[in-house]
């Protein structure tokens, strides 16, 4: 009897530790996040690497990735800003354009398992430049986050 | 000790049983193809508010319902003022927001992104629920073009 009843506790013990880490599995791990107040300029044309990125773990069957990234522009462009997804092409995964007006905003990606995602680790790079040939532009207050649920 | 391998046997079949329930659990949390959708062609809308633009996502509520967030981002040109929203399960478009019409000299796209949250007095219903992006301009010749856009849901389970 008392022998079951060390093993209910022992099993309880076990679940209630699973369970416990269930919410730290929900958190925001930090490198899915990205913040920073340092300027960035960059001068070229589309595309060259920012060397500014998050990664993301995915499971082992892939799930779509929701990226916003949220910056303050100074010297705006024209330009176009995309992400490299482990490394790949500058691509736009959503809007990208940066037209002549500076200020706040927003961008918001949807990558999805088909654009190169794999079970594990993937990493996605900021990305850009001028339209028009090389461009000057300016940024200073940016987060870039991914969610991949609800 | 025939008894003990019997204890450790269902040890770990329980343990098996938890971390399935874990996985599923993680994975009933993912992003669902359906509360997503990006756009990598040009479209164009003209006439007076207020119609669909036909990009739609769907969103799954509990039996008590929760607010939804959603998120438009896009690059666009506009010959006018136009106003943008959303509309639950093919109501009246809701929540118009302005588009500034200015459009680039050069040439070139400007970019937005809106946020719109929905509650639910708003129409939410429980199970599925269609959100489709809406608007038009103040006059019927007002348009505008949509480049790259994406459009997400997000939900609090």
């Amino acid at each position: 009897m008392s022998k079951t009843i060390r093993q209910f506790a022992v099993c309880l013990t076990i679940v209630c530790v699973v369970t416990g880490f269930a919410p730290t599995a929900f958190a925001v791990p930090p490198e899915q996040v990205f913040q920073t107040d340092a300027p960035l300029n960059i001068t070229s044309a589309c595309c060259v690497s920012f060397n500014e990125g998050i990664t993301v773990t995915e499971p082992a069957n892939p799930v779509p990735v929701v990226v916003t990234w949220e910056v303050f522009v100074l010297s705006p462009g024209p330009g176009n800003i995309g992400l490299m997804v482990n490394g790949g092409p500058c691509m736009a995964y959503g809007n990208g354009s940066l037209s002549n007006v500076g200020g706040p905003r927003m961008f918001q990606w949807v990558i999805v398992p088909n654009d190169g995602l794999g079970a594990g680790s993937n990493t996605f790079t900021l990305c850009g430049g001028g339209i028009f040939g090389n461009q000057f532009m300016a940024f200073t207050r940016r987060t870039l986050a991914a969610r991949l649920s609800n | 000790m025939r008894k003990g391998l019997e204890i450790m046997k269902r040890l770990v079949i329980e343990i098996a049983v938890v971390c399935i329930v874990l996985g599923s659990a993680i994975a009933a949390f993912a992003v669902p193809p359906s509360e997503v959708v990006r756009k990598e062609t040009n479209e164009t809308f003209t006439g007076q508010c207020c119609f669909s633009w036909s990009e739609t996502v769907t969103v799954t509520e509990p039996k008590s319902l929760v607010p939804v967030v959603v998120t438009f981002s896009t690059d666009f040109v506009a010959t006018g003022l136009i106003q943008v929203g959303v509309a639950i399960n093919g109501h009246p478009c809701l929540n118009n927001d302005d588009i500034d019409g200015s459009t680039p000299a050069d040439g070139t796209f400007n970019s937005r992104t809106y946020q719109f949250i929905l509650l639910p007095n708003d129409g939410l219903m429980k199970g599925d629920n269609t959100i489709t992006l809406c608007g038009g301009g103040l006059r019927t010749s007002d348009s505008i073009t949509l480049g790259f856009h994406t459009l997400a849901v997000r939900i609090s389970k």
